[in-house]
């Protein structure tokens, strides 16, 4: 009994165990997103490579190490995640307008430096180049092309040395370096006394270990199609210092925080950028499926004109035109409170049998069902409704229509019908749409009829049809 | 049903159309007899004949008015100038046809106020000038409107048929102003 009673209580556990929600992020993922979950977005920069800093000749970039392939091939393999990788996120940068604009710019400011150099005007070069470099940084452009910008950061730094300021001519050439690592100066072209400072400062930053990149990186506004709230990664290869191995390092910025991380780059690549990208991911937000819309409560009125006809009339139809004014309160979701109100005069009816014009108050009260799809507001409502004709003066007689009524002139009064104010009241309902311009500002466009089912006085008026055309503001 | 309804609801929207032609008011320009070689007996130009027309669909009213020319531009609302005033009866309107006519003799001149509340000037002399014999118990009025007016016969009924009757083509031409709706009378004077 006690045995069974154990079992019982196991089985029920674990059942409830399999009930609840994952306890973490990994189970998650293997119980499946669900299909609307919103992915953080992961943006990953080219990486640095700095290895050729090491390298005693002149040297394009380097194949990536494989760590750095897996790195990347982990993270985009991470259901949660979306990953633009380096090349969709360089393409991003060139599609962005401004960056066309500024690396126009830029460019013609880095020509006009590298001028000024060759005609040896010196301090105007160096000044021209450091703004050369600060605008092809604006832009992003040390990203899409960092070897131009090291062109630009190299030739100022020999502006500045030939200038005889070795320590900011050093800072040009770490710049330059820094961007692109296998630079270097060409013995027999270049001055041997630049040449020495040029190596000094790569020696000198080999033997420091380089540094990281110090600039912040390209604005996430510049990323084409990227949202404010995306994730961007930079990368780099340091090579390896005596005992050392190279590493592969990650800096990126999560909730206000910087995040970084390194990975000696060890005879298993694959595991190396499995690491690391483990560890990466960890540190990064899950994402969350979107929450439902709240829709929040709030007021719209709309004010505009109206105009129905009465589809019951002792004449043939005829128009009533007016002021209307509707008031429409979302007290739940999609769900609605309707008041609308409506003053409006008559017009004649084709043959004009209609002798006065009518004056009609009509009032609703009722409930109604709204969505909302962007800009596009729909609602349909049902409720109450009580209208007020004023006198309907009505004959078929056209003396009566031409001249007024007299027992003595053409027109015999009997001929004339007259039908004084009612009160009308019976069911109503209603659909529109509003489409929203600016801010709360929208149009609104309502068709509305109502069947009346009592009436204090038989004037033949009923089932009014109509439409309201008008603007809506949006109270929240 | 429904697609009756909204052309209906439609032609409400429309503030004017074919049922209101030809209202308005029209002054005589024309005047001959059509064959009967009586033109003489047309008005001559020291009366001036309007009709004040009111149409409804089908149906036509509206009054016949005669005034004394006293040269220039007539007012037609000076009391002084009336000098006959006649309700159309049994008009009927078809197209930009128009058919009514008038049971007192339109073209007799005023012999005065013959009772109160009668339309008939005081100033119309007796021997003012005549469309017609004077017995003419019923003028019947055959119209058509045209780009520039209304045009066709009024005759002169000397029987109930209309069988002996003069004919006279005539032509009303639009003048602008409010039609009237009522005769001057004779205690209004």
């Amino acid at each position: 009994m006690t045995r069974a009673l154990v079992v019982a209580l196991t089985l029920l556990v674990g059942a409830s165990a399999t009930a609840a929600p994952p306890d973490s992020d990994a189970e998650r993922l293997v119980d499946g997103l669900p299909k609307n979950f919103e992915r953080p977005v992961l943006v990953i920069l080219p990486l640095l490579d700095q290895r050729p800093l090491a390298l005693p000749e002149a040297t394009g970039p380097l194949e990536p190490p494989p760590a750095w392939t897996t790195f990347i091939a982990e993270l985009t393999g991470k259901a949660n995640l979306k990953v633009i990788p380096e090349r969709d996120a360089v393409e991003r940068l060139k599609r962005d307008p401004a960056y066309q604009r500024g690396l126009q710019a830029a460019q013609a400011i880095a020509y006009r430096g590298q001028g000024q150099h060759r005609e040896v005007r010196l301090k105007e070069a160096a000044q021209t180049l450091a703004e050369a470099v600060e605008a092809f940084r604006r832009v992003g452009h040390h990203v899409v092309d960092p070897r131009e910008v090291a062109r630009a950061s190299l030739t100022r730094g020999l502006a500045l040395l030939e200038q005889g300021d070795d320590l900011q001519a050093a800072a040009a050439f770490r710049d330059a370096l820094m961007l692109d690592p296998g630079l270097r100066l060409r013995p027999g072209f270049d001055r041997q006394e630049t040449i020495d400072v040029f190596e000094r400062t790569r020696q000198q930053m080999l033997a420091e270990g380089p540094l990281p990149p110090t600039d912040s990186g390209p604005n996430r506004r510049r990323l084409a199609g990227v949202p404010s709230s995306a994730i961007v990664i930079r990368a780099r290869v340091v090579p390896g210092r005596f005992e050392e191995p190279a590493r592969l390092e990650v800096s990126f910025r999560v909730g206000g925080g910087l995040q970084e991380d390194a990975q000696p780059l060890g005879s298993d690549p694959t595991d190396d950028g499995g690491r690391l990208a483990s560890r990466v991911w960890s540190c990064l937000p899950f994402g969350q499926a979107p929450r439902a819309p709240r829709e929040r409560r709030f007021l719209h009125l709309d004010a505009g004109f109206t105009y129905f006809a009465f589809l019951r009339a002792p004449v043939e139809l005829f128009g009533n035109f007016g002021a209307g004014l509707s008031a429409s309160w979302m007290f739940a979701p999609n769900f609605t409170l309707d008041a609308r109100a409506s003053l409006t005069n008559s017009n004649r009816d084709r043959e004009e049998d209609l002798r006065a014009d009518v004056a009609t108050v009509r009032g609703a009260l009722g409930a109604g069902f709204t969505g909302t799809w962007g800009r596009l507001r729909l609602f349909a409502t049902v409720g109450f409704e009580a209208a007020s004709p004023d006198e309907v003066v009505t004959t078929e007689v056209a003396a009566c229509k031409y001249f007024d009524a007299d027992p003595d002139g053409p027109c015999d009064p009997a001929d004339v019908d007259r039908v004084g104010r009612a009160i009308l009241i019976g069911a109503t309902a209603g659909v529109g749409a509003g489409l929203r311009l600016v801010e709360n500002l929208s149009v609104t466009l309502r068709v509305d009829g109502a069947e009346y089912f009592y009436e204090t006085t038989d004037g033949g008026l009923g089932r009014p049809l109509g439409a309201q055309l008008g603007l809506g503001w949006r109270f929240d | 049903m429904r697609g009756t309804a909204l052309l209906m609801l439609a032609a409400a929207l429309v503030a004017c159309g074919p049922e209101r032609d030809l209202s308005g008011i029209w002054r005589l320009d024309t005047c001959s007899a059509a064959g009967n070689g009586e033109a003489s007996t047309c008005p001559s130009d020291d009366f001036v004949y309007e009709l004040h027309l009111g149409r409804f669909g089908d149906e036509v009213t509206g009054l016949l008015v005669q005034y004394v020319s006293r040269g220039g531009a007539l007012n037609s609302f000076d009391k002084l100038n009336e000098c006959g005033c006649h309700f159309l009866g049994s008009g009927s309107a078809d197209g930009d046809a128009v058919h009514f006519e008038v049971d007192r003799l339109p073209f007799d001149g005023g012999r005065g106020c013959r009772e109160p509340g009668a339309q008939a000037p005081s100033q119309c002399a007796a021997d003012s000038p005549v469309v017609g014999p004077a017995a003419c118990p019923r003028v019947d009025f055959d119209l058509r409107g045209d780009d520039e007016g209304i045009r066709g016969t009024i005759r002169c009924c000397r029987d109930a048929d209309c069988e002996a009757s003069l004919a006279f083509a005539v032509g009303f031409l639009p003048e602008s102003g409010r039609p009237r709706t009522e005769c001057v009378r004779c205690a209004d004077r």
